[in-house]
C-alpha cells in the first residue's frame, strides 16, 4: 500500500554564524541564530504524527496514502525530541552529513512505490542567486569552503523528480534574499543533495513547491514562535482548505489548494504584521491530494459594517444555502466566526430603522478566509 | 438527469478590432457546485459556443461559478424546481461601463480602479508616477533596435493609458520607465494588432511592479490559458484546455499562429501532458520561429523533461544551447 514519507529539516542553531557557540565563519553573511525553526519543525512533525498517536487528533489525514515514515533532523540550542508511539524520540542535529543521510533514506522510501507521496519540509536560513540554497547547521565551519555546508535546493528538486514516480510536496520556510557575497564568489556554489541526471526523464506525477516568500524576499517569525509561513501552512492543512471533486466523497487538499490557502492566510496576517510576507508557489502535473477528509473545510469569516457606529445597532449574519443561520450577538466590533465551506447569503439587519437592511446573496464562502465590509446607508 | 446551458454575453468588453490577425472569442471556465461547494461538473463557455452540461438528479439549488483570469469569480444560483433544463447567462454589464478599458478588467485584480464603484480608499492615479515614458524595440537581423512608437489608436484617463499597435511578424518589446517607475521590458506579440493597457498596480503583493501592463494580441483562448498558468491556477487552466484538446490544437496550428502555439506548449509542459504529443512538434516550433525565444525555451524544457538522448548529437545539450537557443545566445552579454 502506498504511503506518505516526510523529511523535516529544521535549523536554528548555527554555531558559526553571528552569536553562535563556535568560531565565527569568515563571512557570516550577516546571518545569526534562529529561534523559530526548531519550534516550527517540531510543530510540523507533531501535526504529521498526531493522528497516529491519538486517533481523533487534528493532523495528517489521507486514508489512501497514510503517513508511512517521518525522517527528521533539527538543530537547536538544546537537544530536540519528538513524540513517537513509543515515547520521546531524540532527533539528530541538522548538520550537512545528517541532512544528506536523512535525505537518502527519505528518497529511497518515496521511490519504493509509484503511488507514494513525498513531503520535504525545511525551516532555516536560505539565500539565493539563480538557485535557492539552504544552510545546514555547520555552515561556515570550513573557512576555505563555507558553502560546502549548504545545499542547492533547486537542483535537488530537479534530481528528485527524475527518481520518484509519485507526487512530491516541498514546503520551504526560508528567506530567498539574493546574496551579493555569493554571487561574487567563484566556485562557491553549494552542491545539490543529489546530482540531477538530465538524460533521465522527469517521472514524478505531480510536484508542488511552496516557498515561504518570493524571490529576493525575506521570511519572518517571532522570537521562539512558529514562523509565519509554517503557522499558515499548518492552519491551512488543519481543515482550512480542500475541494470536493465531481463524484468524490472526500474533500481533498492538493498543491494548488494548499498554496492558495497559505497565501491567503499570510495575506490576512499582513494586515497586522510590521513586515509583509507573500508566499510563492510552483505547481506542476496532476492533482494528487496530500490530504483527504470526509469533513468540509472551515472558513474564517470576518464581517464588518461601516460607518462604525452602525455596528452597535446591527445584526450581521450568514445563512447557508442549506438553511443554517449564523448571527452575531450585537457586539460593536466586526463579526468574526467560522463556518463550513459553501454558499451563503450574507448581510446585516438593523435592530430598528437605523439603516436599510443589507444582503449579499449567494456568496461563495471559500476557505481559508472570507472578508466582507458592508456599507450602511 | 438535469441539463444546464451556460452562455457568455461579454459583448461590452469584447472590442476585438477587425484587423486582428488571429481573433478568437472570449472563453472562460466555469464550475457547477452544490450548496456545500462540492464540484458537480465543470466546463468552458465562450461568446460563440455556450456550454451544455448535465448534472445528476438532486435537491436544492446549484451554483454556477465563472472564473476570470484574475481569479475573480461571478456566481449565479440555479433552481431546477420542476424543470429539467435551465439557461444561465453571464454578462459583462458591470464592467462594460468602463468603456475602452473594460476588456482588461477580467485580467485585473478586483481592486482595480478601472471598475467604477464607491471606493473605500482613494484610487491610485497614473499622475502619481510622474512622467512615464515608453519605447518600442524590434528584433532585426542586426539585433534589437528602437523603432518609432506609432499607435493606431490610443485612449487615456486618470487611471489608465491604452494604445493599439500594428506590429509586423517578429519579436517586439515595449520598454517603460520613469522617475518613479522601475524600468522594464514587456514582450509584445507580433504579427498583427496588439493592445497595451497601463494602469497602477492592483495588488498588495510587495513584489508587484508599480504599474501593471496588460497586453492582448486578441487571441483570447490562448491568452486566457496563459493567464491561468501564470497564476498557478492549473485547475482553471485544465478546464480551459478541456484536459488537453485546446492546447494540442494550439500547438498543432503553429504555422498559423506561433504565439498561440507557445501558449499550448506551456500548458502541455505544466500539466505533464507533453508526452501526448511528439517531441518533434516542440522542435519544429523552435526551428520554424527562431525569432521567438519562447519557442526555443519550450523545446528545451520538453527535451529536458523527456530526458536528453545520448546517441543523437543533434539533440545534445550543446545543440540545445547553441542552436535552438541561438536567439537568446546572440543577445546575452557573456
Amino acid at each position: 500500500m502506498p504511503g506518505t514519507h516526510v523529511l523535516a529539516i529544521g535549523v536554528g542553531n548555527y554555531p558559526h554564524l553571528i552569536d553562535g557557540t563556535g568560531p565565527l565563519a569568515k563571512n557570516p553573511l550577516g546571518l545569526a541564530q534562529l529561534s523559530s525553526p526548531p519550534v516550527s519543525t517540531q510543530a510540523f512533525i507533531d501535526w504529521c504524527l498526531a493522528p497516529l498517536l491519538q486517533e481523533s487528533s487534528l493532523g495528517f489525514q489521507n486514508p489512501n496514502c497514510p503517513i508511512a515514515s517521518v525522517e527528521a533532523v533539527i538543530s537547536s540550542a538544546k537537544p530536540m525530541s519528538v513524540s513517537g508511539i513509543t515515547g520521546p524520540i531524540p532527533v539528530d542535529s541538522a548538520t550537512k552529513v545528517n541532512i544528506e543521510n536523512a535525505f537518502a533514506q527519505w528518497l529511497a522510501r518515496v521511490a519504493s512505490n509509484d503511488n507514494n507521496i513525498g513531503v520535504l519540509y525545511f525551516c532555516g536560513h536560505g539565500v539565493m542567486v539563480a538557485d535557492h540554497y539552504l544552510l545546514s547547521e555547520d555552515f561556515g565551519s570550513n573557512s576555505l569552503q563555507p558553502w560546502d555546508k549548504a545545499f542547492d535546493l533547486s537542483n535537488t528538486l530537479r534530481a528528485v523528480e527524475r527518481e520518484v514516480r509519485g507526487a512530491l510536496y516541498f514546503f520551504i520556510d526560508a528567506c530567498r534574499e539574493v546574496s551579493r557575497d555569493m554571487a561574487l564568489t567563484l566556485g562557491g556554489c553549494p552542491l545539490a543533495l543529489m546530482a540531477a541526471d538530465l538524460k533521465k526523464p522527469v517521472i514524478r506525477s505531480a510536484s508542488s513547491l511552496v516557498h515561504a516568500t518570493g524571490e529576493g524576499k525575506l521570511a519572518f517569525a517571532l522570537e521562539g514562535k512558529v514562523s509565519r509561513f509554517s503557522e499558515a501552512l499548518l492552519k491551512a492543512l488543519s481543515g482550512y482548505c480542500g475541494i470536493r471533486g465531481a463524484g468524490s466523497k472526500t474533500w481533498d487538499v492538493d498543491g494548488e489548494t494548499v498554496a492558495y490557502a497559505v497565501r491567503k492566510l499570510l495575506e490576512n496576517g499582513n494586515k497586522t504584521a510590521n513586515r509583509r510576507q507573500v508566499s510563492d508557489q510552483t505547481i506542476s502535473g496532476g492533482s494528487i491530494p496530500l490530504l483527504r477528509s470526509s469533513v468540509p473545510p472551515k472558513v474564517i469569516v470576518r464581517l464588518d459594517l461601516l460607518p462604525e457606529p452602525m455596528r452597535a445597532v446591527a445584526r450581521m449574519y450568514l445563512k447557508s444555502a442549506k438553511g443554517a443561520p449564523y448571527e452575531d450577538t450585537g457586539t460593536s466590533g466586526p463579526y468574526i466566526t467560522e463556518v463550513s465551506r459553501g454558499f451563503y447569503d450574507v448581510g446585516a439587519n438593523p435592530t430598528g430603522a437605523q439603516f436599510g437592511a443589507l444582503v449579499f446573496e449567494d456568496q461563495d464562502i471559500f476557505p481559508p478566509t472570507y472578508d466582507l465590509i458592508m456599507q450602511a446607508t | 438527469m438535469r441539463t444546464l446551458n451556460v452562455a457568455l454575453n461579454y459583448s461590452a468588453s469584447d472590442e476585438t478590432p477587425a484587423t486582428a490577425s488571429f481573433p478568437s472569442p472570449v472563453a472562460l471556465p466555469f464550475r457547477v457546485l452544490d450548496a456545500e461547494g462540492g464540484l458537480l461538473t465543470e466546463g468552458v463557455t465562450s461568446l460563440l459556443t455556450p456550454s451544455n452540461v448535465t448534472l445528476p438528479d438532486g435537491d436544492g439549488p446549484v451554483f454556477v461559478r465563472l472564473t476570470w483570469p484574475s481569479g475573480k469569480t461571478q456566481t449565479k444560483r440555479v433552481n431546477f424546481v420542476d424543470r429539467a433544463s435551465v439557461d444561465v447567462v453571464f454578462s459583462d454589464e458591470a464592467i462594460g461601463q468602463s468603456g475602452w478599458s473594460s476588456w482588461a478588467i477580467p485580467r485585473l485584480n478586483e481592486r482595480t480602479p478601472l471598475v467604477e464603484k464607491p471606493p473605500l480608499s482613494p484610487l491610485p492615479e497614473l499622475t502619481k508616477f510622474g512622467r512615464t515614458w515608453l519605447r518600442l524595440w524590434q528584433y532585426q537581423s542586426t539585433g534589437w533596435n528602437t523603432v518609432p512608437l506609432t499607435p493606431v489608436r490610443q485612449f487615456s484617463d486618470s487611471h489608465a493609458k491604452q494604445i493599439d499597435l500594428q506590429l509586423a511578424t517578429g519579436s517586439w518589446l515595449l520598454q517603460l520607465g520613469g522617475v518613479n517607475v522601475v524600468w522594464r521590458f514587456v514582450s509584445l506579440p507580433g504579427a498583427g494588432m496588439c493592445r497595451v493597457l497601463i494602469t497602477p498596480r492592483d495588488s498588495n503583493d510587495p513584489r508587484a511592479d508599480s504599474l501593471k501592463v496588460i497586453v492582448t494580441g486578441f487571441r483570447s483562448d490562448a491568452e486566457t490559458l496563459l493567464e491561468f498558468l501564470s497564476r498557478d491556477s492549473l485547475r482553471a487552466a485544465k478546464s480551459m484546455a478541456n484536459f488537453k484538446p485546446l492546447a494540442i490544437r494550439l500547438l498543432s496550428e503553429k504555422v498559423d499562429d506561433p504565439i498561440a502555439a507557445v501558449a499550448g506548449a506551456y500548458f502541455l509542459l505544466r500539466t505533464e501532458s507533453s508526452v501526448s504529443v511528439p517531441i518533434s512538434w516542440f522542435k519544429n516550433l523552435s526551428n520554424f520561429y527562431p525569432w521567438m525565444p519562447d519557442a526555443a525555451i519550450v523545446f528545451c524544457i520538453a527535451q529536458l523533461r523527456a530526458g536528453l538522448p545520448t546517441d543523437d548529437s543533434a539533440h545534445s545539450t550543446r545543440s540545445l544551447l547553441e542552436e535552438d537557443c541561438q536567439f537568446l545566445r546572440r543577445d546575452c552579454l557573456c
